[in-house]
């Protein structure tokens, strides 16, 4: 930035008009980015800075086992820490870019002597990355429109919500780096159907690599890309720069992708990838028609054109499906598969169906992440298909394909928020370029298209050509420039003076104005956003007084802290999967499940521990050697994210697994209702997950007005208040009682807690389930023997 | 720099040990009269004795022995000896061979004339001599700490008469070893007056009481002082902090924490941290981050923190923080006349009343390029080889000078010298870094702007 | 056992094959009942009950087989949109369990209609439908026994699960696969394909840029307008409260009525022909008065819709500070 920037002043030395306009572009790019930044910060300055809620610790924990053990190490980094006794090949798993990206910057400042701990670095680095992105998708607009439109989609991406609700300062996770890597990539490879040049095209397929290695969104480009080929085909738009940007993109990037240890070899194996292949082969039938060509007339030919393009497309589509079927190429994995077929993950894949963010999108969420640009952008979607050429073709299919995906899931709304910035800064400009203008004569197709290919040159041609170029250029970029120049007001002022015929001087300013108070209403709206729905960092809550004072419940931290210090350092912990991440990183415990779900079953294990009575749960937990217990629980404060409220996807998912020992039925009330009260069904009222949650909550009276045991979550008296606890007693309970830690008792203790005789009888079965612990072991076959092998070798 | 690892000082109380075969006791000191106090009111076993020494033989005296109990050996972290008009007195600390006692041979400033008498101050602070008993205890339960103790004041010489007061900071007693005469009156036990007792006469002293004191000890206190010569000095303690009292057993009850915290004294919630008045910026966090429960109250010449470990401290649990804050340069930083500065910081700081420290590890960075340090230290440390570090844009190392000491406790808390030269010039060499840095950015910037280095030129007319 | 009831089965049938007709006054044996069941059920998976059926195959006992009715009204003049759906997932059930290597005569599946049994549905105090009640073989109605559609639905996997649970026969299900889908789309294309071809020495049409820009257009106001949510969800079209009033407009930012997106979508178009009105507006060199009013109806379009908009926006989010002319 800082080098374009220097770059455009000197060339303010050399020529005033273009010097103003590049100097009103880099500081308007700066401005952004600034905006963008500090807009971004709201957590931490409200908190600290501190990793947000349950991904990025993960990824975080991985950067920073990175950062200290060098890249190779990493990359063949076995977790024994997480999964117990699973484990995770977490060099294999996961996309190292994100990693990669901090871990450099972290290394460069290192040579500078520069401290910085790689805390900070996560912490700061989507903020920062979010400048990037507004900068790169000033180019790409550019490069499809023109400078001004480039310089709106800038503000518009640096600070609207849909972006910022997965970059905020602290939440260190893929999406804040890979949509940097989206825009640049569609950029360079704009860049190189315009030009053809192979330089271009190997730029992009090396930003692809980047965003291959940052995100699986990548699919997303790899298949739009191809599509768009495919497209310009159809249009019979082929011609030799296509040929030459598609077939270097597709070969590079095909090869750079299988580098990544995760991604491997899905590109050839995988349907996703499939498209791109398949276009790669139309794209030489193709050439060879063009080849025909030479001796065929036009008539004939054109048809004879898309008639082979239909046919090598059936071809290759009809092989891809053979494959298929032959078992060489995988078919849709679950999570692309439910963008198809929008029923499928809620019947087969409970796991992907209970993340909230694959839930469809509401005109809500729509409206509440894009504001005015959502009413605006298809304004500048039908000028990009009035004036269509090359690579409006494109931004044309990603506005389709990025809205549909947006409509089917909320988390993709990620990836329509550019395309929609792009095409909204085009129907602004668009409006304003021509109310503000000061002569006004008409732009014929063909003018607009030199006008806007000149800067292009200006930006990257040298001097001599600048030369050339001055005079046009320095016209079309005042014009580019003029919508930014119309934030201030003189200029306003004086438009309608100069104005004589057109529609008249009131009207001209009527629309100004108003489309300055729709910008005005969109800046407030995105800080509106940012600040009271994606600035919170669920480890840290907030709870404000009705004198709006407020205070920090750490009841997370607590609790983690107190895991980390006063624990056996091997200890494992057996929470819901929610919480593995945190406890990794925090807590720095072996878990059992985390966040990323990838053995069903051995989540299922846990669910049903959760769900079934305590003696049985015991079995589960001397199976899987459990420690301590781990369950997050709300009813003190009324936080309602808490474990008794995500209890029925635990109960569903163990069900999925073993639907002998664990109903669903069971846990809801003869009326089909889920109540924790004396009306609530005995299996819930006795099962581990309830009674770790209440033990000991009959006796707490909140206040005077309740009743003791209130829940506050619930808003009702729990059902089962005095029992004791056989199997596990209670570790530690933060201050609200947020989170409670239970220990793992020794079948040698059991006799600790004060039980009558009659009781005693019962622990016959624990001790039979030694019988029981050899039969569970035959569900977790040879798990315990290869990670205590593991765990020895660590040790010595 | 080749300076020798134990630095000393001139007015130095301990000196180095010399074992001596058998040390010469003067027969002819006797202890006229003796009065102990034993303070047991913190988890530190502090020990004031005036001794009022009688000189009955024919020559003047200049030097007396103090010998150590042989079961406070390993315990003994702090000793001093004051004479009546309140100034320190030099020690000599010596082993004995053949009976391998610890004597002190302290120097008098004023000389006993024959038959003349004189009165001397002995403090001594014991640590680890309170013995939690029972060892562990349940939430609920009260904490009960043992001291074993001698009825009789340890020395080389006959003492004529001797009395003894205990204070306790609680009047529950369980038990107490009753050497008559003895009274309890309700937090203090007085033994004696006894007379005519021998020397090295030993009789076990047991008492058995309760304590709530907090029974806090710093495992490890890691102490980073940074130099700016910007005028800042950054000060950085990482401390580990572990409950050795009483173990807790069983289960951590929340519900019971809440309803009477009045039942658990012996869980530590928060504690009092002593900064200078002229701290700034101050931060308390750990490993995750900060630490939420914290206020600063400043008052005349210090300022108070008041810290909360995220979790109340029971018996055995442990716990660590990171407390850190800047203190201006000029308050501690001097330049003498002849051009070289003189640093003059605590070596360790107050963390809590009645601390102890089981490892003190302090190191002091110092500015880029310093020259010819010295160090003085106010008693006997051990110091580590120096470090280097390199911070902001640094392209010469910092040095770090380490000092590490165990067993310490409050009334180690004082100054540490360190001088060096230094020249002041050195302070603009990473702004000109930069600034030059940034320059030939820019001339590379200029540069490839106006310079057209394209290998082709038919690019531009190929389009459209 | 089996064979045994089966051989008895003929035997009766050979006896008294004609002799059925006073037989059915008073009921059968429980073998007999179970061969007229098996027959039936051997014609068609889901059996037609009226009233004395059911009086006779689920009221009598003993029975050693376990019946699933679902109670229904199919009726046209019912208009039971529902209970369609129920029906079809329910043959659904019934077939592939009738084609199952599990299939064997200790369940059967049945429907009653309203209007073929009102008597039944009088009998067991029901006044919804549909409802899916499974009668086990001895014991009296459990509650668990009716299947909670309000919560788990009725898709054809819930309902062979929920039977699992009660009966212990595991029914995998086997939906009939749907080509409709596909045929369409093939349909689709060969017509298009069709019709280029006969269009192939004017493919002008194809370039009509207009044409295109309004396809694409639309997509977009119906995707950003939620219709995709609305086709996984499906919502009410509008929402009518006990004491009538009808809510065009979902309370809650979680949810969203049918009709309530058509409205967003409305404005929406709206807003984006204010944009291009003024735009072409400014652009166009037609008479400056034509421009003028363009420009002039553009500007109200946009001011008076967003306005509208954000307006339908705040009543959905609780304390939304910001809106512009219009509350």
């Amino acid at each position: 930035m800082v080098q374009a920037g220097s770059k455009k002043s000197a060339i303010s030395k050399i020529n005033s008009k273009t010097g103003i306009s590049s100097l009103i572009i880099f500081v308007v790019l700066l401005l952004a980015w600034i905006a963008g930044f500090s807009s971004r910060l709201f957590a931490v300055i409200r908190f600290e800075s501190i990793i947000h809620e349950f991904d990025p610790w993960f990824n975080y924990r991985a950067t920073a086992y990175m950062v200290k053990n060098g890249f190779y190490n990493f990359l063949n980094w076995f977790d024994e820490r997480a999964w117990y006794p699973l484990g995770r090949i977490v060099g294999g798993t996961v996309y190292p870019g994100l990693m990669l990206t901090s871990g450099s910057i972290h290394y460069i400042l290192h040579l500078l002597h520069i401290n910085v701990h790689i805390r900070d670095i996560c912490v700061f680095l989507a903020p920062v990355f979010s400048g990037l992105t507004a900068i790169s998708t000033y180019f790409l607009t550019k490069e499809l429109w023109s400078a001004g439109a480039g310089l709106f989609a800038a503000c518009f991406i640096a600070i609207v919500p849909g972006y910022i609700s997965r970059s905020v300062a602290g939440s260190y996770d893929n999406e804040g780096i890979a949509i940097f890597a989206l825009q640049f990539t569609y950029f360079l490879w704009i860049k190189s159907v315009k030009t053809g040049s192979v330089f271009w095209a190997v730029a992009a397929s090396l930003s692809y690599f980047y965003m291959v290695s940052a995100w699986g969104g990548y699919v997303f480009i790899i298949n739009l890309i191809p599509l768009h080929v495919f497209v310009l085909l159809l249009m019979g738009r082929f011609s030799n720069r296509l040929f030459t940007s598609y077939t270097t993109f597709y070969i590079l990037g095909l090869i750079l992708s299988m580098q990544i240890p995760f991604v491997g070899f899905q590109p050839i194996r995988t349907s996703e990838h499939m498209a791109a292949s398949g276009v790669f082969a139309l794209m030489f039938a193709v050439g060879f028609l063009k080849y025909l060509q030479t001796m065929m007339s036009k008539s004939e030919f054109k048809s004879l054109v898309i008639f082979g393009g239909f046919v090598s497309a059936g071809i290759v589509f009809s092989t891809v499906v053979i494959l298929t079927y032959a078992g060489y190429v995988a078919p849709w994995s679950g999570r692309f598969y439910s963008l198809w077929d929008t029923g499928y993950a809620k019947i087969h894949i409970p796991i992907i169906a209970s993340v909230s963010e694959h839930q469809p999108t509401t005109w809500f969420s729509f409206f509440f992440d894009l504001h005015v640009l959502i009413a605006t952008f298809p304004a500048g979607l039908w000028y990009t298909i009035k004036n269509i050429n090359d690579e409006r073709v494109f931004v044309v299919l990603y506005a389709l394909s990025a809205v549909y995906f947006a409509g089917v899931m909320v988390r993709l709304m990620l990836t329509l928020t550019p395309v929609v910035c792009i095409l909204s800064g085009i129907a602004f400009s668009g409006l304003l370029e021509l109310v503000l203008r000061e002569d006004d004569n008409v732009r014929s197709e063909d003018s607009e298209e030199e006008e806007q290919s000149t800067p292009n040159k200006r930006l990257y041609d040298k001097l001599p050509k600048e030369a050339k170029t001055k005079s046009k250029s320095g016209k079309s970029v005042g014009k580019a420039s003029a919508p930014q120049v119309a934030g201030r007001v003189p200029k306003i002022k004086h438009e309608p003076s100069k104005e004589s015929d057109g529609i008249g001087p009131n009207i001209r300013s009527a629309v100004t104005v108003v489309i300055l108070l729709l910008l005005m209403l969109f800046a407030v709206h995105c800080t509106w956003v940012t600040s009271n729905a994606y600035s919170s960092p669920s480890i840290v809550l907030a709870s404000y007084g009705s004198d709006g004072s407020r205070q920090i419940l750490d009841d997370f931290r607590e609790a983690y802290f107190w895991l980390s210090q006063n624990t056996a350092d091997d200890a494992r912990v057996m929470s819901w999967w929610d919480y593995g991440y945190q406890i990794a990183g925090m807590a720095n415990r072996t878990t059992l499940v985390d966040n990323n779900t990838w053995n069903n079953s051995h989540i299922a294990l846990v669910g049903k521990a959760m769900s079934s009575n305590e003696s049985a749960a015991y079995e589960i937990m001397t199976a899987l050697d459990v420690d301590y217990v781990l369950v997050i629980f709300g009813g003190v404060i009324g936080y309602s994210g808490d474990d008794i409220n995500k209890f029925l996807w635990m109960v569903r998912i163990a069900e999925g697994e073993h639907p002998k020992d664990i109903r669903e039925s069971d846990y809801f009330t003869e009326q089909g209702e889920f109540r924790i009260d004396e009306e609530g069904s005995p299996t819930l009222l006795n099962c581990l997950m309830y009674k770790l949650c209440y033990y000991r909550f009959g006796e707490l009276k909140l206040d005077y007005r309740t009743p003791a045991g209130f829940d506050r979550t619930r808003n009702a008296v729990i059902g089962n208040k005095d029992f004791q606890l056989t199997y596990l007693e209670e570790a530690y309970t933060t201050e609200h009682w947020l989170v409670r830690v239970y220990r793992v008792k020794k079948p040698d203790e059991f006799n600790r807690p004060r039980i009558p005789v009659a009781n005693r009888i019962i622990k016959s079965p624990s001790f039979v389930s030694k019988k029981s612990t050899k039969r569970k072991k035959g569900t977790i076959k040879n798990k315990p023997v290869v990670v205590k092998g593991k765990r020895l070798s660590t040790k010595q | 720099m080749s300076t020798p690892q134990n630095v000393k000082r001139e007015e130095e109380e301990v000196d180095e040990v010399n074992s001596v075969a058998s040390v010469a006791i003067n027969d002819k000191l006797v202890n006229r009269n003796v009065a102990r106090t034993i303070d047991l009111t913190s988890q530190l076993v502090k020990i004031t004795t005036s001794i009022t020494l009688e000189n009955t033989g024919k020559d003047t005296v200049r030097t007396f022995h103090i010998v150590q109990e042989p079961n406070a050996v390993g315990t003994l972290s702090y000793i001093s000896v004051k004479d009546s008009l309140k100034d320190d007195l030099k020690l000599e600390r010596l082993t004995d061979e053949n009976e391998n006692k610890v004597f002190y041979n302290v120097n008098l400033k004023q000389p006993i004339g024959p038959g003349r008498t004189t009165t001397v101050t002995l403090e001594e602070v014991l640590t680890q001599s309170l013995l939690p008993y029972p060892s562990s205890i349940t939430q609920k339960e009260k904490q009960l700490v043992r001291y074993f103790g001698n009825h009789y004041f340890y020395t080389p010489y006959v003492t004529t008469k001797q009395k003894t007061e205990v204070t306790l900071n609680s009047r529950s007693v369980e038990s107490y070893s009753k050497l008559k005469p003895v009274s309890q009156s309700d937090s203090t036990i007085a033994y004696g007056p006894y007379s005519n007792i021998q020397p090295f006469t030993e009789d076990q002293m047991i008492i058995h009481f309760e304590s709530n004191a907090p029974f806090l000890t710093v495992t490890r206190l890691e102490r980073l002082i940074e130099i700016s010569h910007w005028g800042n000095i950054a000060v950085e303690e990482n401390i580990e902090i572990r409950h050795t009292g009483a173990k807790l057993k069983g289960p951590f009850s929340r519900y019971d924490y809440q309803r009477d915290s009045s039942s658990t004294h012996h869980s530590i919630k928060s504690y009092r941290t002593i900064l200078p008045a002229s701290a700034h910026s101050i931060y308390y966090r750990d490993s995750n981050g900060n630490i939420s429960t914290s206020t600063v109250r400043p008052r005349k010449d210090y300022i108070e923190l008041e810290l909360r470990p995220r979790f109340p401290l029971f018996g055995g649990w442990r716990s660590s923080y990171t407390l850190g804050y800047s203190v201006p340069s000029y308050q501690y930083l001097f330049k003498q006349p002849n051009g070289e500065y003189v640093l003059i910081m605590r070596l360790i700081d107050h963390v809590f009343d009645d601390m102890y420290v089981e490892e003190l590890e302090t190191s002091i960075v110092l500015p880029v390029g310093v020259k010819n340090v010295k160090i003085e230290t106010p008693y006997e440390v051990e110091r580590l080889p120096d470090g280097v570090t390199y911070k902001y844009l640094d392209t010469i190392g910092r040095t770090i000078i380490t000092l590490r000491k165990q067993n310490l406790v409050e009334q180690h808390i004082q100054d540490v010298e360190i001088t060096y030269n230094w020249s002041t010039n050195l302070l603009f060499h990473e702004p000109l870094l930069l600034s030059i840095g940034l320059f030939v950015l820019f001339i590379i910037v200029i540069i490839y702007v106006r310079l057209d280095f394209s290998l082709n030129k038919s690019e531009h007319t190929k389009r459209d | 056992m089996k064979t045994l009831i089966a051989t008895l089965l003929i035997v009766w049938a050979l006896i008294l094959n004609d002799a059925d007709g006073q037989q059915r006054r008073q009921g059968y044996t429980m073998a007999e009942r179970v061969q007229q069941l098996t027959d039936m059920a051997n014609k068609r998976a889901v059996l037609r009950f009226n009233a004395n059926k059911f009086r006779d195959f689920v009221k009598a006992s003993p029975r050693n087989y376990s019946i699933v009715i679902m109670f229904t009204a199919m009726a046209p003049q019912r208009q039971c949109q529902v209970c369609r759906h129920a029906s079809d997932e329910f043959t659904i059930v019934a077939n592939s369990y009738r084609y199952s290597q599990s299939y064997s005569n200790k369940l059967f599946f049945a429907v009653v209609d309203f209007d073929e049994g009102s008597d039944v549905f009088q009998m067991l105090r029901l006044n919804t439908a549909p409802v899916f009640i499974h009668f086990a073989p001895k014991g009296k109605l459990k509650n668990a026994d009716t299947m909670d559609i309000q919560r788990i639905g009725f898709a054809a996997e819930t309902i062979a699960k929920w039977i699992a649970e009660r009966t212990d026969i595991q029914i995998r299900v086997f939906r009939p696969p749907n080509y409709s889908g596909t045929f369409a789309l093939v349909i689709l294309f060969s017509i298009v394909a069709g019709f280029l071809y006969l269009r192939r020495n004017n493919l002008e049409f194809l370039y009509n840029k207009t044409m295109w820009g309004v396809g694409s257009l639309f997509f977009c106001f119906a995707m950003t307008s939620g219709q995709m949510w609305n086709h996984i969800r499906g919502p009410p079209f509008i929402h009518k409260n006990q004491n009538g009033q009808i809510a065009y407009i979902h309370g809650s930012s979680q949810g969203q009525f049918v009709f309530e997106t058509y409205i967003i979508m409305i404005l929406n178009a709206a807003i984006v022909l204010g944009m291009i009105l003024m735009t072409e507006a400014a652009r166009g060199k037609a008479d400056p008065k034509k421009r003028k009013i363009m420009a002039g109806v553009g500007l109200v379009l946009v001011c008076v819709f967003f306005s509208l908009l954000l307006s339908v926006f705040r009543t959905k989010t609780q304390g939304y500070p910001y809106s512009f002319l219009l509350k």
